[in-house]
């Protein structure tokens, strides 16, 4: 691509921009130590568009999710650096990083601008309430209904997320629902106010893979519906295929590959994302399943260096001296390795 | 949840009917036949039984006949409202002496639950709130030594701080000299509840404490809980997270435990009572006691077991429409 | 790139993996700094009751017909004229009933300095009934001292209270053995046999925790007879105390063994043959001793109360044992707690050792059993 090309495309992007996320560092102050759980991570979500972000358990991501709407747990997490920056329909954008945790202004991105559903259907909704009443509080919230407009609204929500007889439903309580039908129902909620944003934390992990494929078709069909954003995270790659547009990896709180997902599907760069790929089982493969030696650093020694440093098969000198910067390969495809860092260099 | 209400309650019955042999045990306890004890109690206080009231008294309570006759001619008055004749109280009819005391102990047992409950559930969820800060540990450090003082104990402070302390008479009795035994008046009900802030802080302090522990853990567990998460990624004010949903879920492990609870501080007021010599239940078990009148101290044992059964209904009904996944059961 | 900042601990896993279990507790423990300065004050409590007739100054029966309800005196280390004494001394006393009060009232002699020894000779005691020695931990040659006053008897309270606490912590811990062997044994039963022995064992526990446990202590405490020798009243109260106490560590007992019932290892010991005691005895118990130790730790004090208030109301130890309730007894009125308010003395012995107790079970539970609260 061109330098004029790619100017160009900057500029309709960033008109496009949704979220930039620029050098977030998230850190945790427990009596062990400090745990830097976001290292440094930077990326952006583009209107309509599906960003995906891959990684095993503690890597991060959730973190990531919850520092978007502030929700990172307190006090323990702390914002350390690092800009979040969210551009709403009409300028001018709102830094999220400098709004107050508690604020109203933060409160109202919450819910109706940027929404989130978790991964275990059976504990995210309470169990004391309706359904009704809960998706209602939401509504009531951030919408000018009165209670009998706020009701129809979300027995419509239910309807919209395919759950049978919903006006029935709407007065029953979590308990009395299957996990696939709670999950739908965390969707009427986050969806109830029509956010630009939605972010979905490993919403099938806790469930069947039959109730997986709908859960994730109908998430896929209310993008579309109602034109949001969506950032999905899972460990699951199969899920990142089908959902996303664009993938992040991440490790141990850093990225260490950005990608579309066609490209990260089809050239896999970093030794990480590699090795993700190769522990997938593969339908008449006979070959033994195939494990990343080696286990993931303690968050209270991180080596210096790259992180993924011991684990790597490909490691060079540089790996265990400096952290790798971005590389970028191939227009947007960036790796964060240093094998990549010559080649970059030396294709100019 | 009718269903769920009709069980309990005939769950109740035989419970009962168990702890009226087990109170019947006790009466039978103390060695010796029961007219020589009695008689050398009386004879301790310097009088003489009269040989009709000896023969009322085996009528009453079938003294000669076997065991199980007994038990049946103790136990079978209690539902026609006959609690049976209290010997060591110049064998006065039982009833006599629950009527006005009854009632009381109730009231006396009622406020200081609410006292416990009003006072440990905000400081309980501003301590969870305030994990680890100043006043979270010096809450705590208040916690621990209030369920480390024995209820007879607080109530001596509490005397000693009521008379010497704030200059107050109304210690020693729930109503003023004047007023004991007088129909009910305004003037007295208000001697009444002037006599009532001593006892109440007495007994209350150790359930409070503990409460107040209870209720800090919950909210800690519930505070984990992924529902709250939910509820703040609404855009809710965090004050209203905390009561509308971290606190609704978090009292009802509380109100489960009322069953255990109600024991306790049915106990501390004894105790209490026995000490500020107040007109309830617990100091007449206690002269009973002193007496070897068994048959009084089992009844009234009966008595309060009764009570507490109740009470323990009434907390799991509460429980069932408090908490829906209870209902469901 | 910036440094790693440090972070964490500086031990490296090696460090971590050389430690037993064992090794870990007894560290985690050390760091509740409250509930080892509690289990400090405890052992000191222990070893003073212990050798109680060496550290008391005076025999809890001595009677001093001189110092009657006497307040307790003065250490001092300054005299009248401003001088330092490096040992601790108080002045002699007399006592001269006051005319108008009729109560006796105590002036300083400061002519007379009787100083504070350790070891010194005072009354002749018997140590566990074998060692003849006259040697106390601390008194004054000539003269007494009270430093916690007498009561109405010219007796010291501080001895007495040294001797009460013999009887007070020992039944702690004797009724808590007793709970301990109930309480696990019907626990164990209950939640390993399951069926209908469960289930009349659950009703029984069902039917002793309705009842307030004070009201039963108090039946029972009564139902002894009044002549009963003060030694077997003593057995009476602490078998009473556990005979009604061991419910709550029967239920947690119950729990703890429904819930490993179901482990592998024990479905793989049954599959092997053994026989149920050993089942029982070999793998259930030792898994749930732990949590035992913690729930007995917690009891202490709970039967420490519960003996306290029975002495209290006089349905507890008889004379001439004496136990902190039973010196507490004297205190009923309003003015003797106005008059001589040193006499309530012995409640603050009581509340520090259950304090102690609580702090202590809860530093041992935060290590066992972290997930229990």
């Amino acid at each position: 691509m061109t330098q004029k090309e790619g100017l160009s495309k900057a500029i309709m992007q960033s008109s496009n921009r949704l979220i930039e996320v620029d050098n977030l560092r998230v850190q945790f102050h427990i009596p062990q130590g400090i745990v830097r759980a976001v290292d440094g991570v930077s990326f952006d979500i583009n209107r309509g568009q599906s960003l995906g972000v891959v990684g095993e358990s503690g890597c991060g991501k959730s973190v990531t999710a919850l520092a978007l709407m502030l929700l990172h747990p307190q006090p323990e997490a702390k914002i350390a650096t690092g800009k979040i920056v969210y551009h709403r329909q009409e300028p001018p954008p709102v830094e999220i990083t400098s709004l107050d945790i508690y604020g109203k202004d933060i409160r109202d991105i919450r819910g109706k601008e940027i929404a989130m559903i978790f991964q275990e259907p059976m504990t995210s909704l309470s169990p004391v309430y309706t359904i009704g009443q809960q998706i209602v509080e939401a509504i009531r919230l951030h919408q000018d209904l009165d209670k009998k407009q706020a009701r129809d609204l979300a027995t419509e929500m239910l309807d919209q997320v395919k759950i049978s007889a919903p006006k029935q439903r709407v007065d029953e309580y979590p308990h009395q629902l299957s996990g696939g039908m709670r999950q739908r129902a965390m969707i009427a909620l986050a969806l109830s106010c029509k956010p630009s944003l939605l972010i979905a934390d490993e919403p099938t992990t806790a469930l069947d893979v039959t109730i997986e494929a709908q859960i994730l078709a109908l998430i896929k069909e209310l993008q579309r519906k109602f034109g949001m954003s969506l950032m999905i995270i899972t460990h699951d790659l199969g899920v990142v295929g089908e959902m996303a547009d664009e993938v992040i990896v991440m490790y141990v709180g850093k990225i260490v590959e950005k990608a579309s997902t066609k490209e990260l599907f089809d050239n896999p760069l970093h030794p990480y994302t590699r090795a993700l790929f190769r522990s997938l089982p593969k339908i008449g493969d006979r070959q033994r399943l195939q494990s990343i030696p080696g286990s993931v650093p303690s968050p209270y020694q991180l080596p210096r260096g790259c992180s993924f440093q011991g684990r790597c098969e490909e490691m060079l000198d540089e790996c265990r001296e400096k952290a790798p910067p971005p590389c970028h390969v191939d227009g947007d495809h960036l790796v964060y390795c240093w094998r990549y860092y010559k080649t970059a260099e030396s294709s100019g | 949840m009718l269903t769920y209400i009709l069980r309990r309650i005939l769950l109740a019955i035989p419970l009962i009917i168990l702890i009226s042999i087990l109170c019947f045990i006790i009466i039978q306890l103390p060695p010796g036949d029961y007219i020589s004890s009695y008689r050398a109690m009386v004879a301790a206080r310097g009088g003489w039984v009269k040989d009709e009231v000896l023969n009322m008294l085996r009528e009453r309570y079938g003294l000669d006949q076997p065991v199980y006759v007994q038990y049946w001619k103790w136990v079978s008055g209690f539902p026609r409202g006959d609690f049976g004749i209290a010997m060591s109280v110049s064998n006065t009819p039982v009833r006599e002496l629950l009527r006005e005391r009854l009632p009381l102990t109730l009231i006396l047992n009622f406020l200081a639950f609410l006292f416990t409950m009003s006072v440990a559930i905000p400081i309980g969820v501003f301590s969870s709130t305030h994990k680890y800060s100043l006043s979270d540990y010096i809450l705590t450090f208040i916690a621990f030594l209030g369920i480390s003082i024995p209820g007879f104990v607080l109530a001596l402070v509490v005397i000693f701080m009521s008379v010497f302390v704030f200059g107050s008479t109304y210690i020693g009795n729930l109503f003023s000299q004047e007023f004991i035994g007088a129909p009910w008046s305004w003037l007295k009900l208000l001697d009444f509840l002037k006599h009532l802030p001593a006892p109440i802080v007495a007994i209350g302090v150790a359930g409070f404490c503990n409460s107040m522990r209870i209720m800090r853990g919950n909210m800690l567990d519930v505070l984990g809980q992924q529902y709250i998460q939910t509820a703040r990624a609404k855009g809710l004010l965090e004050k209203i997270v905390i009561r509308r949903h971290a606190l609704r879920i978090a009292i009802n492990p509380i109100i489960s435990r009322v069953g255990v609870y109600l024991p306790e501080i049915l106990a501390t007021e004894m105790l209490v009572s026995i000490v500020l010599n107040l007109p309830t239940i617990g100091p007449l078990f206690y002269q009973s006691l002193l007496a070897q009148d068994m048959y009084l101290a089992g009844t009234i044992l009966l008595i309060i077991a009764f009570l507490l059964v109740i009470g323990n209904l009434l907390a799991d009904i509460f429980l069932a429409w408090s908490d829906p996944r209870i209902r469901f059961d | 790139m910036d440094r790693d900042i440090q972070i964490g601990s500086k031990e490296t896993s090696d460090e971590y993996t050389a430690l037993t279990p064992r090794q870990l507790m007894w560290k985690k423990f050390l760091k509740h700094r409250v509930g080892v300065v509690a289990t400090c004050i405890i052992i000191i409590l222990y070893i003073t009751i212990i050798f109680a007739e060496f550290f008391a100054p005076y025999d809890k029966t001595t009677t001093n017909m001189d110092y009657l309800s006497a307040p307790p005196c003065r250490v001092r280390l300054f005299d009248s004229e401003g001088r330092f004494h490096i040992r601790p001394f108080v002045y002699r006393r007399t006592g001269a009933r006051d005319p108008k009060t009729l109560r006796f009232v105590y002036k300083d002699n400061v002519n007379k300095k009787d100083f504070i020894k350790l070891f010194v000779h005072g009354d002749e005691y018997k140590l566990f009934g074998l060692l003849n020695s006259d040697v106390h931990f601390f008194g004054v040659e000539e003269g007494t001292v009270f430093l916690l006053g007498t009561d109405e008897r010219g007796r010291d309270l501080l001895s007495r209270m040294i001797f009460g606490g013999r009887i007070s912590l020992s039944i702690g811990v004797i009724g808590v053995a007793i709970i301990v062997f109930l309480g696990s044994l019907i626990g164990t039963i209950s939640g390993y046999y399951g069926g209908w022995i469960d289930n009349v064992i659950q009703r029984l526990i069902e039917i002793l925790r309705t009842i307030p446990q004070i009201a039963l202590w108090m039946a029972l405490a009564a139902a002894l007879p009044p002549t009963l020798p003060s030694t077997y009243v003593y057995l009476g109260i602490v078998i009473i105390l556990g005979l009604i106490g061991w419910t709550g560590l029967a239920r947690e007992v119950r729990g703890k063994v429904l819930a490993i019932r179901g482990s592998d290892f024990v479905y793989a010991a049954e599959v092997a043959g053994a026989s149920s005691s050993r089942i029982i005895f070999k793998h259930l118990i030792p898994n749930i001793s732990s949590h035992i130790i913690v729930t007995a730790t917690l009891s202490i004090p709970v039967m420490i109360i519960g003996e306290s208030s029975l002495s209290f109301l006089g349905l507890g130890i008889k004379p001439p044992m004496t136990s902190w309730g039973l010196l507490l007894n004297q205190v009923r009125e309003v003015q003797v707690l106005k008059h001589f308010p040193w006499l309530l003395l012995p409640a603050l012995f009581i509340v520090v050792s259950v304090l102690c107790f609580n702090f202590m079970g809860d530093a041992l539970r935060d290590v066992i059993d972290p997930y229990s609260k």
